[in-house]
């Protein structure tokens, strides 16, 4: 081997590098991607099982992900009722947004990530919202 | 017609119309006799069991039947029968005609020695081997062979009548003697006894009288039965050959009348032709149907005593056979007969098959009848000559009318010449090849009237185009004008029929379609609309009983299927039609929903269908296409869309508006017009949202 | 035994390692004296080259060994201050002078030198190689003696025990042939250093000390030029390339072997190499440092950057031009996005008609957003490769050299970055800025700036590599503008991929990261919403962008240094 030939950067510091930089590719990737949703703490919104008895679910706070669909009903006090159509799912959930969270701005379509609560008579309430 | 028949033949109506029975028979509607009268009027023998001609109406009367010369059957047939047949000139025809000809030349008037006479006579047996001759002249030779054997028994009974008629002279000299002698001497004395010696006388005188008055009555009574005697055995041979010669004429044998003629004349010289014998004795003779060759049946039977000499006039006498007694009236006219009743008291005399071919007896009228008419032998004799003549003649006039083809009157011609003169020797030599063309118009003739004998006009008329074709002189209007007239009657009916049909009235038309029918059995515009009329009333009653079944089941869309068979079942019947409109008037409008909702789903909008049948299914909730259509689409197209309304109705009801609002949600977002969906959604909205408006801002 | 001194024990050189690969040198046995100037001769092919760049520890040798005063430098090679390294064409920085070049040299190889030293030593430099009157005359203005010279000079910068010259005095006049080699005799003898010459003149073989011949790759004969012509049997050197192919090389091979010995004996080098021994080593020349190596770079290259008036105008207007490359789509500024009524109606008609309308309006709204944002994207990513792509590779050779010399190609790398960041950062802020203001553009501004920065950092850096890995500046430059080229239709803005391929390929595709994380900067605008309509592709998070921008910067600038680590001595 010729002196200045060998100069090529040793094999081990090659499979280091090449090992750290997969790591920090997984890793990176994995938390930048998939940690990166907003009220990653709360439970998904079961909407299966709100469609066939909310009686149990009454109480507990969801993440809901999903594009409005509707506006049904509007009050200055008392917020807005729309339609929220989950992502993944075709069935639209019944959502109030109360005036606090900004719901003049919401339009038609715009997608959002929701923390919601479900209160008396399974009606869904929104207790905080960010546009996903 | 030549003069002498028709006169001969013309007493025919006049003897018929006495004693009357119409029986009626399928050969006698009025069409077919052409208005004649039925020949069962006729009583007499003639035109009955034998052929008689009525040329008033072309009728011949035979076998009790009234028969147009061209109509009657059983004459057409003959005739046919006839006109088939070659000419009768094979050798026994000819041996037979030869045989004939020399006894008509051995009698013949100046001819007639007695040595021909027998010849003739011994010929006669000869003659009858043959079997045109029908055993005809045997039987004429038994008659003549009896006759002259009578002659001399005659003479005897005569001179012995003769020689009682002295004896009783003498006893009735003796008897008047007797009465006088004893003249009633009467003393004195009171009543009583002048009357019981007036008694005594008398009685005395009586006894005196009785022995000659017995003498008297013995002689009397032989001398009477003497008479009965000859005249029985004149009747026996005389009379007997007397009734073969107008039996012989009544047959048409006029040959034979002429031979017996001669015959009669050779045997009884006493230039007496006339047929007196014949006349009494057929006057004397009952009603009788009796079958079979006439032979003149008598009996003598001595047990029955005359009745005092008063001229009996309606004594009663059996007849020879089975008799049905009746009254015989004796209507003899000028005949010297008023001393013997011969009436036959004591005599049983009949007539039994009187005929040559099948007569059926009861002949006695008739021969009645024939007697009244010819008075004399010589008569006869000269009525078979003439006879003879017209035959020939009609022949002759037959050919030549063939040769001018007219075939119609030919045939005529020579069918009613065929009628008088089928035995004789012009009629039977007459070639095959000129009766052929006869033939054949004469069977056309004969399809032609048994066509119109069963009413088939089509075939009748398609014949009387042929015959116009074939014959010069067939009067085709005639026929043709029956065939129209019955034609347009037969369609009058039917037309009649097809009315009342329309009109309800069913005895109507079944009335009118038989009285076509029987005018036009064949007509083919009969089957049709018979059929048709039939269906049609039938129809009509079946559809009104389908429809009131229809409505006890409440089947409404079977009725709303056949709708225009129901409004024309019900035309007449108001209150039906008031009941099917209501029923129709609703299944249209279910069946507009229907139709509506298929249309909607048809666009693939399975939800908007559901939801525009469930709004009929409301009003309509028993109508089962409604529901069912409902059904299908709950569970096919619209199976969510249902489904998510039914599920936010469940939830709704345990009070949980979210998940029912949800639901609803659901339902909008498959189908955004629903109605249902929009409503409960916005129940639900204002219950949430208490006082919130609807839509965004 | 003389010790000072190059040896050379059969070194046998393949073109490769398998059975038949070609020989270039063949058992070649010599030695080259310290204090004398050894002439390399022999024809085209003969094995020169390979002799010098295996004496240079550039070929690899199969056989034989090389040493250096005794020491075997397979196991204990020189320090690159000690060999010396003059190629054929001189590479030294157009756009400096003569004396900054030397400077430079300096700088590079002498560790230790304050300013003032390094001044002195590069007027001795300058002095020594007769280039004092040209201190201040840009290289690219020197005349080929100057620029031999030059190299020389810089060369010599690590007073080198081992001067290795290719060429140095072909295509130059005769004159100036002979000033140069006069040149060389005097640094050999003044430095006691071994200096060897691959030349093909003949014409002043009686300058140099010692002559070696090389035919068909092998020694034919070394020793002093005046026995050359002798042992040949040619009357005039110039005739000796007539007559080596007379023979195998082999058969001169066999012939030296046996007559080697003979002509050493007579070799009258060894006086001048015991009166250089006397000439204690110097103290080798420490190298300096990586970090000074890197401040001297950058330094450098600012100055050249700054010298080269052509490259700055190119910059400036694609600075500048770029942004307005983007503005004229939307100088009267964005269309608005349109809104959807969200009531609740069963009108299906007029819901459809509204939709397709606001997707008309949205549509237009998306497409601009994202037009733009992606326009910008890929002028950023074309002014990266356009940063980087011939920065090594341009300068390939000098970099060869210098590494030779001893630079650190981590220094070398860092210099690099340093100076691309630079630009990274103007032409990203000022793209930013510029469209911006001119068109109104929605959105977070710093988060827009950060993800412009990235993709060019990102195709800087790529093409940073690239251009380290290229043999030639026209190659890497291709590759680079390849690479830009394909950013736009594998971004997934324009179309979408393939899901295969998309998974595949984007993780490559800094322009996808840069726009999706450049969109992300709309979030909270309406422009977002409408985004959905018009955008093929699903947009990731905006830290996710971040993170994958930054593993292709630190991929980028790493596969840089690899490939400054590999030897491109292909000269």
């Amino acid at each position: 081997m010729a002196r200045r030939a060998r100069s090529t950067p040793k094999a081990g510091i090659m499979t280091g590098a090449l090992v750290v930089a997969l790591l920090l590719i997984a890793l990176g990737g994995y938390f930048l991607g998939a940690g990166g949703t907003p009220y990653r703490t709360a439970p998904e919104f079961p909407v299966q099982e709100y469609l066939s008895s909310s009686s149990s679910l009454r109480g507990n706070s969801y993440r809901l992900t999903g594009a409005m669909l509707n506006s049904i009903a509007w009050s200055p006090q008392s917020g807005r009722l729309i339609s929220v159509e989950p992502t993944g799912s075709d069935s639209p959930i019944p959502v109030v947004v109360p005036p606090s969270l900004g719901e003049g701005t919401m339009q038609k379509g715009q997608r959002f990530h929701f923390l919601v609560e479900i209160r008396e008579h399974g009606i869904v309430y929104a207790t905080d919202l960010t546009k996903s | 017609m030549r003069p002498l028949l028709a006169a001969l033949f013309v007493f025919l109506p006049g003897a018929f119309l006495a004693a009357q029975q119409n029986t009626g028979g399928a050969g006698d509607s009025e069409a077919a006799t052409g208005g004649a009268r039925p020949p069962q009027m006729n009583e007499g023998f003639i035109g009955r069991d034998i052929p008689a001609f009525d040329p008033g109406s072309e009728v011949a009367s035979f076998d009790g039947k009234l028969w147009n010369i061209n109509n009657n059957r059983l004459l057409r047939a003959r005739f046919e029968k006839y006109l088939n047949a070659p000419a009768a000139t094979d050798a026994a025809d000819v041996a037979y005609r030869k045989t004939i000809d020399r006894i008509l030349e051995l009698l013949a008037p100046g001819n007639a020695t007695q040595k021909n006479i027998d010849e003739a006579f011994a010929l006669l047996p000869k003659a009858s081997d043959y079997k045109d001759d029908a055993n005809l002249c045997r039987t004429m030779s038994d008659a003549i062979h009896a006759a002259r054997v009578s002659l001399e028994t005659i003479k005897n009974l005569k001179r012995e009548n003769t020689l009682l008629e002295k004896q009783r002279g003498t006893a009735e000299w003796n008897n008047m003697m007797a009465a006088r002698s004893s003249a009633l001497e009467v003393a004195g004395g009171s009543d009583a006894a002048i009357a019981a010696q007036q008694e005594n006388v008398r009685f005395a005188r009586d006894a005196k009288m009785a022995s000659a008055k017995r003498i008297l009555s013995d002689v009397a009574q032989t001398i009477e039965n003497n008479k009965l005697r000859i005249a029985l055995t004149e009747l026996n041979t005389r009379g007997h050959l007397q009734a073969l010669i107008m039996q012989y004429f009544a047959t048409r044998r006029f040959e034979h009348v002429l031979m017996a003629n001669r015959f009669y004349r050779a045997i009884y010289k006493d230039g007496d032709n006339s047929i007196d014998v014949y006349k009494r004795m057929v006057e004397s003779l009952p009603v009788n149907r009796d079958a079979g060759q006439a032979r003149i049946n008598a009996e003598f039977d001595p047990t029955v005593a005359a009745a005092g000499g008063s001229s009996d006039r309606g004594t009663g006498a059996k007849a020879g056979t089975d008799g049905a007694a009746a009254g015989v009236s004796n209507r003899t006219e000028g005949s010297g007969g008023n001393g013997g009743s011969f009436a036959a008291r004591g005599m049983k005399v009949g007539l039994e098959n009187f005929s040559i071919e099948s007569l059926t007896g009861g002949a006695a009228v008739a021969a009645q009848t024939l007697s009244k008419l010819v008075s004399s032998l010589s008569q006869v004799d000269s009525l078979a000559n003439e006879a003879i003549r017209d035959i020939n003649e009609g022949v002759e006039a037959y050919k030549f009318l063939l040769e001018q083809g007219e075939l119609n009157s030919a045939v005529e011609r020579l069918a009613e010449t065929f009628a008088l003169g089928e035995f004789m020797p012009s009629v039977r030599l007459l070639p095959r090849e000129d009766k052929r063309r006869a033939l054949k118009f004469t069977q056309m003739k004969n399809e032609l009237v048994a066509a119109l004998e069963v009413n088939d006009l089509t075939r009748a008329e398609k014949l009387v185009n042929e015959m116009t074709d074939l014959s010069a002189d067939f009067d085709a209007s005639k026929p043709l004008a029956k065939i129209e007239t019955a034609k347009t009657i037969s369609a009058m009916h039917l037309a009649k029929a097809k009315n009342a049909a329309v009109s309800g009235d069913r005895a109507a038309m079944e009335s009118e379609l038989r009285a076509a029918t029987e005018i036009w059995p064949r007509n083919p515009a009969l089957a049709e609309v018979g059929q048709n009329i039939f269906q049609q009333t039938d129809l009509q009653q079946q559809a009104l009983s389908e429809l009131q079944r229809l409505i006890e089941q409440g089947d409404h869309r079977a009725i709303f299927r056949q709708n225009a068979k129901f409004i024309a079942a019900t035309a007449l019947y108001p209150e039906w039609q008031e009941k099917l409109g209501t029923i129709l008037e609703a299944m249209t409008e279910i069946e507009g929903s229907l139709q509506r909702a298929r249309e909607i789903q048809q666009r693939g909008d399975a939800a908007g269908a559901w939801e525009s049948i469930q709004l009929a299914s409301v009003k309509y909730p028993e109508d089962n296409e409604i529901n069912r259509l409902r059904a299908d689409l709950a569970s096919g197209g619209a199976a969510t869309f249902v489904q998510a309304l039914n599920k936010g109705d469940e939830l709704e009801a345990c009070g949980e508006s979210g998940a029912a609002l949800a639901w609803y949600l659901d339902a909008h977002r498959q189908y955004p017009p629903s109605k249902f969906a929009g409503e409960k959604i916005s129940a639900l909205a204002e219950r949430i949202l208490p006082g919130a408006s609807p839509a965004a801002p | 035994m003389i010790r000072t001194m190059l040896e050379l024990r059969e070194v046998t050189v393949t073109a490769g390692d398998h059975a038949e690969a070609p020989v270039l040198l063949s058992e070649v046995t010599a030695r080259f004296p310290r204090g004398e100037v050894c002439a390399l001769l022999g024809p085209s092919g003969s094995g020169k080259t390979t002799l010098v760049r295996a004496v240079a520890g550039i070929a690899d040798t199969s056989g034989g060994s090389l040493h250096w005063e005794g020491v075997d430098l397979d196991l204990e090679d020189l320090p690159p201050s000690q060999i010396g390294y003059v190629p054929q064409f001189t590479i030294s920085e157009e756009n400096l002078t003569t004396e900054e070049n030397v400077v430079l040299a300096l700088r590079l190889r002498v560790a230790g030198l304050s300013g003032a030293q390094l001044g002195a030593r590069a007027t001795e430099l300058l002095d020594l190689t007769g280039l004092a009157s040209a201190a201040q005359t840009l290289s690219k203005h020197l005349s080929g003696g100057q620029r031999r010279r030059l190299a020389l000079a810089m060369e010599l910068a690590s007073e080198p025990a081992l001067l290795l010259c290719d060429e140095v005095t072909s295509g130059l006049d005769a004159r100036s042939e002979r000033e140069i080699l006069d040149l060389l005799r005097r640094i050999a003898r003044e430095g006691n250093r071994v200096v060897i010459v691959v030349t093909h003149g003949l014409r002043d073989l009686e300058a140099y000390d010692k002559v070696a011949v090389l035919s068909g790759g092998h020694l034919a004969y070394i020793g002093p030029p005046d026995t050359l012509a002798h042992y040949f049997r040619v009357d005039r050197p110039e005739e000796i390339f007539e007559r080596l192919p007379q023979r195998e090389a082999g058969e001169w091979h066999t012939s030296w072997s046996k007559h080697r010995t003979h002509f050493e004996s007579r070799d009258k080098a060894p006086a001048r190499n015991a009166a250089a021994n006397d000439t204690a080593a110097a103290a080798p020349i420490l190298l300096p440092g990586a970090f000074r190596q890197f401040l001297t770079l950058t330094a450098t290259r600012w100055k050249i950057f700054f010298r080269d008036k052509g490259n700055i105008a190119l910059q400036i207007g694609l600075v500048l031009g770029f942004p307005l490359v983007v503005a004229v789509f939307a100088l009267d500024g964005l269309p608005a996005v349109p809104s959807l009524d969200a009531g609740l109606s069963g009108d299906v008609v007029r819901q459809l008609i509204e939709a397709r309308t606001f997707a008309e309006g949205a549509s237009k709204a998306g497409s601009a957003v994202s037009g733009l944002i992606l326009l910008q994207v890929i002028l950023l990513g074309l002014l990266g490769a356009n940063n980087s792509a011939r920065e090594i590779a341009g300068e390939r050779a000098i970099f060869e050299k210098e590494r030779f010399a001893g630079l650190k190609p981590s220094a070398y790398v860092g210099a690099k970055i340093i100076f691309l960041a630079v630009l990274v950062l103007v032409q990203s802020a000022w793209m930013t800025w510029f469209v911006r203001t001119v068109t109104g553009f929605p959105g977070d501004g710093s988060q827009q700036f950060l993800f412009f920065l990235l993709v060019n950092a990102a195709l800087t850096a790529t093409c940073l590599g690239i251009s380290a890995l290229a043999r030639t500046a026209d190659q890497a430059s291709l590759a680079s503008i390849y690479l830009v080229g394909f950013q736009l239709p594998l971004s997934g803005a324009v179309l979408a991929l393939p899901a295969g391929l998309d998974a595949a390929l984007r993780p490559f595709i800094a322009a996808y990261w840069s726009w999706s994380g450049g969109l992300q900067s709309l979030r909270e605008t309406r422009y977002y919403d409408v985004l959905e309509l018009v955008v093929p592709t699903t947009l990731s998070a905006a830290s996710l962008c971040v993170w994958v921008l930054l593993l292709h910067i630190i991929f980028g600038i790493f596969i840089a240094w690899l490939g400054c680590l590999r030897s491109a001595w292909d000269r």
